[in-house]
């Protein structure tokens, strides 16, 4: 390699270096969809390595709580033991409760959340940190999970699906910053759109004469974003105005704790709103807004 | 009586643990791609159930920077494009943040590191602090231009701070461990 050729070799190393955050910085920032080949390389290859840790830490854990955390135990049975006989008498009085439900939902028409729609799947790794906040579950594209597809667990909304491999998902998590949620107060009825915040909180902005307390329970609108109306998503934990003296701050504490999930449900849904949008425009269009990033 | 002893069960697991053992710059890319995903893995599956909430501990980021002082570009830049996406496709992260990150370090320190001696420990720290404040500034642009910069709040910057010592530890035990790996000749200098 002659002088010149080195030369410029070196002087396009330092331009791609330079040139490189700037043509990041150009692109439309979003995250990787889980139809490109990054795909392949990023989730196909390192899963059997994930799991198979997954698997081991969980065994591990199990072993260790089963056979040797015993202590208090007997205690706890006990305590447990008091509260199933008071949780049996209140489920009594649920199940009355739900089948009257059923009955008044049947007679106004309104659609029922079915068991089986719902696909359960294992949390194999999470990636909780205080920038973008993900998890992974185990079921993917050849179980019938597709990218939009809400996620709940037991005690409330966790997220949504935002990328699919062949048999694992990506799904973004309720508090990530980029996530958004059309959610009511559950007493008031008063709607609002719920954002991820930081420090594994959520936000929600709200007109200042809206009424709200500390410890009201949020739950989903079920307008918008495929999720079913009235799943429990948080409790308000702190209520600031905005000094343009117009709005108040919610600040939202979600009712499910994501460092300790172990099983969550992939609700068979899309977002009714979007299926309305590809009824009439056709689902090329959808296929072209998806591979265009602007999906 | 030496064959004996090659063949024997412990001798067999120490080579076995020296190849699995992520030397940077193993001679074999494909060994270096596996170094990658199985540090990934590790990573991603155990550290974070101990990195105490918010804390992160980064330790696939310190392992490429030494890796880049190392190694050729002509593995450098594939190896830096390998790790962003596995970085970004286990996150909500914008596709090709730590790509044009990492692309950035691997050319900076294909160029400076010549200067870099085993003599002394400093130039070492200062190379994996500045390569993490770099990599530490550009999520944090991106989080002030895609996001809500009220996100950057104290905790923010104390978990960053630990983050980076931690990966400057880590990268000098990673740049440790090379060193005892190399021939004896060249570990003078």
């Amino acid at each position: 390699m002659t002088t010149r050729q080195s030369h410029l070799q070196k002087v396009a190393l330092i331009a791609s270096a330079v040139l490189a955050p700037f043509f990041f910085m150009s692109s439309t920032m979003k995250p990787w969809r889980g139809d490109r080949i990054n795909s392949v390389v990023g989730q196909e290859l390192i899963h059997p390595a994930i799991s198979s840790w997954h698997g081991i830490v969980s065994y591990l854990s199990g072993v260790w709580q089963s056979y040797v955390a015993l202590s208090g135990a007997a205690e706890e049975n006990k305590h447990l033991k008091d509260k199933v006989a008071i949780l049996q008498t209140k489920l009594m009085d649920y199940e009355e409760q739900v089948r009257q439900t059923s009955r008044l939902r049947q007679l106004l028409g309104l659609s029922e959340l079915q068991p089986e729609k719902m696909l359960v799947a294992e949390v194999i790794g999470t990636r909780v940190n205080n920038l973008f906040k993900a998890l992974r579950i185990s079921r993917g594209s050849l179980d019938g999970v597709k990218a939009g597809m809400p996620v709940i667990a037991p005690d409330g909304i966790i997220g949504r699906v935002i990328r699919t491999g062949m048999k694992e998902s990506d799904v973004q998590l309720l508090v990530d910053f980029d996530f958004n949620l059309d959610v009511l107060l559950q007493r008031t009825r008063v709607r609002g759109v719920l954002n991820g915040f930081s420090n594994d909180l959520c936000r929600l902005n709200l007109q200042k004469g809206a009424e709200i307390r500390i410890g009201d329970t949020i739950i989903t609108s079920g307008i918008v974003g495929g999720f079913p109306k009235g799943l429990p998503v948080g409790r308000v934990m702190r209520i600031t105005y905005e000094s343009d003296n117009v709005s108040q701050i919610i600040t939202v504490e979600p009712w499910v704790d994501y460092r300790r999930l172990e099983e969550v449900m992939v609700l068979h849904q899309l977002d009714p709103e979007l299926q309305k949008i590809v009824e009439t425009a056709g689902r090329e269009w959808l296929e072209r807004t998806l591979k265009s990033g602007n999906g | 009586m030496e064959r004996i002893l090659e063949t024997s069960g412990p001798n067999r697991l120490q080579k076995l643990l020296g190849a699995i053992w992520p030397h940077p710059d193993s001679g074999s890319f494909l060994l270096d791609i596996f170094h990658v995903f199985m540090i990934a893995a590790l990573e991603q599956s155990m550290i974070p159930q101990q990195s105490m909430g918010v804390f992160r501990i980064d330790i696939l980021t310190p392992w490429l920077f030494v890796f880049f002082v190392f190694a050729p570009l002509r593995k450098s830049l594939p190896l830096a494009i390998i790790a962003g996406l596995i970085q970004e496709t286990r996150s909500t992260a914008p596709a090709g943040m730590y790509m044009s990150a990492y692309w950035s370090v691997a050319i900076t320190l294909h160029f400076i590191r010549h200067t870099l001696s085993w003599r002394h420990i400093g130039p070492w720290t200062v190379m994996l602090a500045s390569c993490m404040a770099w990599v530490i500034a550009f999520e944090t642009l991106v989080i002030a231009i895609t996001q809500d910069p009220g996100r950057l709040a104290w905790r923010y910057g104390f978990g960053q701070i630990f983050r980076t010592s931690i990966a400057i530890g880590i990268g000098v035990f990673f740049a440790r461990t090379a060193k005892k790996s190399l021939p004896p000749e060249e570990q003078v200098g």
